[in-house]
């Protein structure tokens, strides 16, 4: 056990040095010159050299990078060029939207997806399977920020329940909570598709084996023999895909922190390539890519801890 | 096993939805109801029915015809960026397979390395590094689809060489790269198959993201993404021009979903969903 828990560490670490070497190509050596990227090429070179010196572009590339690390290990992102705050600052802010909107839209995601699954599975190939597979082919075809602008049509412009977008902030909490809903829900929806889908296939092999037919014969209820023999088996691979699907959950923040105008992290580094302000990005673009590193890693240690067999074996 | 027919498995609904698809992309290319680009101020905000079948954009755009226009942007966008992904990927995928040992994994790790960016990231780092356009858009797709490809025809290979008539082809002499030409390719086509019509949906889903934040093809090449941008302007006054590009892209998606679950059928039994 210690050895693969090392092997898994070792192989994330090593993704996560990679994943920052791409980020610090990308955002920093192959863009040349950021002071002209800020200034514009008409700037005067004195200005120019005076804003790449402030920027420390006059260093070689891989203090660059020695820099920007170090400064990361000790929470020092470097200064936001656009905002003329520490970079620190804006992300954690940012992270105060994002982090909740992502937790309620998961939170929905794999409460509707298991429980639509689940009920698939105990009635295969009739109509509350059929059903539910339609409901989850729409699901997963439609875009999530287009969910958002229809949530908003409905909601917002007809309705008039919910505000069209914007955060006032943490200091009310409900209030708070009431403006992430929305998004949550369209981020929400096409990963509860994905997962129903996953979930239903994964039951319906559990509920071929042994000890499945054994609690049928010692007379479990079929309710209880779906959703506590039978689940906590099949959720080994929903896990995985959860894992997985994390990437689109990011990449639907970006759109949907956008079409509900949401101070959000996936804002943030849309806003950084707009206003040219690298610094922030390359932070930003790192962190996302961490995130997936990090969740798959956490999901893949977790596996042999939640598989009840593996647990007692 | 049940036996599931082509209507039932999604391929024939599939094919039907994606026939249309690509049809209506080529027909917009030499007709739509009016020059998509034709800007009529006089026809601005139209509804449905009142100026063309969809309705008209803030512009006095004809809807239809953008829709038709977009359709064949979105399909080459997607098309180009799986393409480009399929022949990275089944290179990284069998290269690794064929080599196994240390230089196998580092491919994969490589794979690896490009799935923790998604995809909307990596378009916002090469939009930094490139500016917006099709490129941007057609790599940015790329990106995330290549780890998807080498996974796929990595573990799809490794099953493959494992069969006697590798061996055999081994023990006659035949190079690694000759029998992955001869036999590793021709038996993973299939499982390949199904995974680009799974990854085209998908690829035109973020097409449609990257263009609704404006990374992908500039104006004024008309764009599913950019028009529900534009759209959300408009809610109040003009919801339909918010409803129809939404249900264009979930169409053509839905379309390529559906040949994907429906060739799996067919052509790879052993994944169950």
């Amino acid at each position: 056990m210690p050895r693969i828990l090392g092997r898994r560490l070792l192989s994330a670490a090593v993704t996560l040095f990679g994943a920052s070497l791409a980020v610090f190509a990308v955002l920093d050596v192959l863009p040349g010159n950021a002071a002209a990227i800020l200034l514009g090429t008409a700037a005067r070179p004195d200005t120019m050299a005076a804003m790449a010196h402030q920027l420390g572009l006059d260093r070689p590339a891989y203090l660059r990078y020695g820099s920007w690390i170090a400064g990361a290990v000790s929470g020092d992102l470097g200064y936001s060029a656009a905002y003329g705050v520490p970079v620190r600052g804006l992300i954690l802010e940012r992270l105060a939207v994002t982090l909740p909107l992502a937790a309620i839209a998961l939170t929905l995601a794999v409460s509707i997806g298991v429980t639509l699954g689940v009920l698939a599975a105990g009635r295969a190939h009739r109509w509350p399977d059929r059903a539910a597979s339609t409901a989850a082919q729409l699901g997963m075809a439609v875009p999530d920020f287009w969910i958002g602008i229809m949530l908003i049509l409905v909601f917002s412009t007809t309705l008039r329940w919910f505000s069209a977008g914007g955060f006032g902030g943490w200091d009310d909490p409900a209030a708070g909570v009431r403006s992430l809903l929305l998004p949550a829900v369209a981020l929400a929806l096409p990963q509860a598709a994905v997962l129903s889908r996953v979930t239903r296939a994964a039951v319906l092999e559990v509920l071929t084996e042994d000890f499945i037919r054994t609690a049928r014969a010692k007379g479990v209820s079929a309710g209880r023999v779906l959703w506590r023999h039978a689940l906590p088996v099949a959720i080994m691979p929903v896990l995985t895909i959860v894992g997985l699907q994390v990437s689109f959950l990011i990449a639907g923040a970006v759109l949907v922190e956008t079409v509900f105008n949401l101070p959000g992290l996936g804002r943030l580094a849309y806003q950084a390539l707009a206003q040219r302000d690298l610094v922030v990005m390359r932070s930003v673009a790192f962190l996302f890519a961490a995130l997936v590193i990090g969740v798959n890693m956490l999901v893949d240690l977790a596996q042999p801890w939640l598989d009840p067999r593996l647990r007692r074996g | 096993m049940r036996r599931v027919t082509a209507w039932r498995s999604g391929l024939l609904p599939g094919a039907l939805i994606t026939g249309t698809f690509v049809g209506i992309a080529i027909l917009s290319r030499i007709w739509t109801p009016e020059p998509p680009t034709r800007m009529r101020i006089a026809l601005r905000l139209k509804p449905p029915l009142a100026s063309g079948l969809a309705g008209t954009d803030a512009l006095g755009h004809d809807i239809v015809s953008l829709l038709m226009a977009g359709a064949w942007n979105s399909l080459t966008i997607a098309g180009a960026s799986i393409a480009l992904a399929l022949i990275v990927g089944v290179l990284l995928g069998t290269t690794a397979a064929a080599m196994r040992g240390w230089l196998g994994q580092t491919l994969m790790r490589v794979a690896d390395l490009l799935f923790a960016f998604p995809a909307l990231v990596s378009g916002l780092m090469i939009a930094a590094l490139i500016g917006p356009g099709a490129g941007t858009a057609i790599l940015a797709i790329a990106v995330f689809a290549v780890p998807v490809f080498a996974r796929v025809s990595y573990s799809a290979a490794v099953t493959v060489w494992a069969r006697d008539f590798c061996l055999a082809a081994t023990m006659a002499g035949q190079s690694r790269f000759g029998i992955t030409r001869d036999h590793i390719l021709p038996n993973i086509a299939g499982t390949l198959a199904v995974q680009a019509a799974v990854q085209l949906g998908l690829a035109i889903l973020v097409e449609a993201g990257l263009s609704f934040l404006g990374l992908s093809l500039p104006p004024p090449a008309p764009s599913w993404g950019r028009m529900l941008n534009e759209a959300q302007t408009y809610l109040g006054q003009a919801p339909w021009m918010a409803i129809a590009p939404g249900l264009a892209i979930a169409l053509a998606v839905l379309g390529f979903n559906l040949l994907g679950d429906g060739l799996r059928d067919r052509l790879d039994p052993r994944r169950t969903f």
